[in-house]
């Protein structure tokens, strides 16, 4: 199947294979087409364990010794396919090669503002109410 | 690439000086005097850069001449609480207006320019701080690739919204980001990586990151004289491993501002920074007493063999602030003072907010930092975090804080307080340490009076101070 005609084709078979896009505009469709598989070029996570219990240094405290020192790396997939949890070798931002699990394909970075916090929320007027009741 | 050979942690760590030296091609062994002296101020005129050189290389990459603001509505509200006639003006330093967003830019601009002048293929740090994004920001302006190795997860595979985002932004400038779990041996990684790709090694305390501070503490001191006609009275500096306690201040006193020196860390004591289960309770990835103890006690602990941070010379004093303090804080200045900044930049500003209150209203204290704040580095985000990782968020009295447990974000700006950390006790220790290595005995003249340069102590202090240490270290050993 040909991958490269971006334009119309691809997205009548997005239609087709997973259905609507509304409500969740953010995914690029063509990640959505291939869900599981990743393919030479794709932008992945990679795992590895890089000292296993019983290799870790002597100083490290009794729950930090009772795992492993382990590695988490982003890059470009360089196997010409790859299912999630295959060893796999990648082509870091600065040209590195380096192997490990396929942890994630397209992973995203999901850190927030978080939720609104009562106890700082009233802050402010608290705050102006001392400055001479602005609040 | 350098030839090398096993790479279990004990048979990498033996070779952990040779390869630190051609690393950063510095031949410490040169500045090594007596028994465990070196020769500090001999190595910074080598080794490092003049103000003016620092100054001109940093500005080649956008770098330094931040605007120094006057926090009018801040300095109101603690004059509101505190002493008639007390409550000097606060003044910050908006060091978030650096190219990566804080002042670690400074030192980066000069590891990155010597790193290019040196001939080397990229750069490497080891930092889950602002430094990382420092270094990928200078090496993208200069062209060079680099390499950041953080601390990021524990061993479910979570990791605090602060260093996430610090590996985000990393990423965002060009760089590669090797996020690892929990624990010490992230030095072992990183000798590895030194090793196979011959980059050079951006430390935090190698001379070249302690001078690229010291134009802050100059500007601190030329941009207060300037606008107020007076130089600063006292600046507060967050500590965490040293270098923007030592560099400000050499830079103030290159100046000629005798300002008091006063370090401000988040008090975090009773967590185990190398700890599975701690990692993840704690709001503050740096800037904390984690960090700040042991590195005044033990500077040369980092990852260059001679650490040019050496907080113990330059600290007039050193306070803790607790982390509900500082979110109240950063709060307060997003809303009074209409800056929005991140957290950890903040923890001196708490502090400043405090100790504002025990001088005169005609006084100057100048909070030297504010770093950028975004998702993740953000109030907000750390709560949510806190709150899902078991800890406690409430409002209430500060002193019934407790690391690890909860967080307290006080009811009114009179609550807030500078602790004294006892520094006195900190050079106690510091003393301890030094004489694991020599026994007293047999330490030489030139150690001496390294040591009284060290701990500031005079030479019968210092004498005092070996023999009670001496016999202390006698009684364990015999015990």
């Amino acid at each position: 199947m040909p991958q490269n005609n971006m334009g119309v084709q691809r997205a009548g078979e997005f239609d087709q294979t997973v259905g609507s896009v509304v409500g969740e505009p953010e995914e690029p469709a063509e990640y959505k087409v291939k869900p599981k598989g990743a393919q030479r070029g794709d932008w992945v996570e990679i795992w590895r364990v890089i000292l296993p219990v019983g290799e870790r240094a002597p100083q490290v405290p009794a729950d930090t010794a009772q795992v492993s020192l382990e590695m988490r790396l982003r890059g470009f997939l360089l196997d010409e396919e790859a299912v999630l949890g295959q060893e796999v070798v990648i082509q870091t931002r600065i040209g590195r090669e380096v192997e490990g699990r396929l942890l994630e394909l397209h992973p995203r970075w999901s850190h927030d503002f978080g939720s609104p916090q009562p106890e700082l929320l009233a802050i402010g007027q608290e705050l102006r109410k001392i400055q001479g009741g602005r609040g | 690439m350098n030839v090398s050979s096993g790479k279990s942690y004990t048979e990498v760590m033996a070779r952990k000086s040779e390869i630190m030296r051609q690393a950063v091609e510095i031949d410490y062994s040169q500045f090594e005097r007596g028994k465990l002296a070196f020769d500090y101020e001999g190595m910074m005129r080598s080794v490092a850069y003049s103000i003016d050189e620092s100054r001109r290389i940093q500005k080649e990459t956008g770098v330094g001449d931040t605007p120094l603001l006057e926090l009018h509505n801040l300095t109101a509200l603690a004059r509101e609480v505190a002493p008639k006639g007390k409550g000097a003006r606060i003044f910050v330093k908006d060091e978030a207006a650096n190219p990566s967003g804080s002042f670690k830019a400074r030192r980066a601009a000069l590891s990155v320019y010597e790193a290019v002048k040196r001939g080397y293929p990229g750069v490497i740090a080891a930092t889950s701080g602002n430094y990382g994004a420092a270094v990928a920001s200078q090496a993208a302006m200069r062209g060079m690739p680099a390499l950041i190795v953080q601390e990021v997860f524990d061993s479910s595979g979570q990791g605090q919204p602060e260093i996430i985002e610090k590996s985000r932004v990393c990423e965002a400038y060009g760089a590669e980001v090797m996020q690892l779990s929990v624990g010490p041996e992230l030095f072992y990684v990183f000798l590895q990586l030194l090793e196979e790709t011959g980059f050079f090694n951006a430390s935090l305390y190698t001379p070249f990151g302690i001078t690229g501070v010291e134009t802050l503490g100059w500007e601190v001191a030329e941009q207060t004289k300037n606008r107020s006609g007076r130089l600063p009275d006292a600046v507060v500096i967050t500590h965490a491993g040293g270098g923007n306690v030592t560099g400000t201040a050499r830079g103030l006193r290159k100046y000629g501002c005798e300002a008091q020196v006063i370090g401000a860390s988040i008090d975090l004591r009773g967590l185990h920074m190398a700890s599975d289960r701690d990692f993840n309770r704690k709001s503050f990835t740096t800037g904390h007493t984690g960090f700040g103890l042991p590195f005044a006690i033990y500077p040369d602990r980092s990852d260059v063999p001679r650490n040019a941070a050496r907080p113990l010379r330059y600290l007039d004093r050193y306070v803790t602030v607790t982390q509900g303090e500082a979110f109240y804080i950063t709060e307060a200045l997003a809303q009074l003072e209409g800056l929005e900044r991140g957290p950890a930049g903040n923890t001196s500003l708490a502090a400043a907010v405090a100790l504002a209150q025990e001088m005169d209203q005609d006084q100057i204290i100048v909070v030297q930092e504010t770093e950028y704040t975004g998702a993740g580095k953000h109030p907000q985000a750390q709560l949510t975090f806190a709150r899902a990782n078991g800890i406690v968020v409430k409002r209430g009295d500060p002193r019934e804080s407790i690391p690890g447990q909860n967080i307290v974000i006080p009811e009114h700006p009179a609550q807030i307080r500078a602790v004294n950390v006892d520094l006195e006790h900190v050079r106690q220790s510091y003393m301890k340490n030094a004489l694991v290595q020599v026994k007293s005995s047999e330490l030489t003249e030139v150690d001496l009076a390294f040591l009284a340069e060290e701990t500031r102590w005079s030479r019968e202090r210092l004498a005092q101070e070996l023999e009670k240490t001496a016999m202390l270290m006698r009684a364990t050993t015999r015990g």
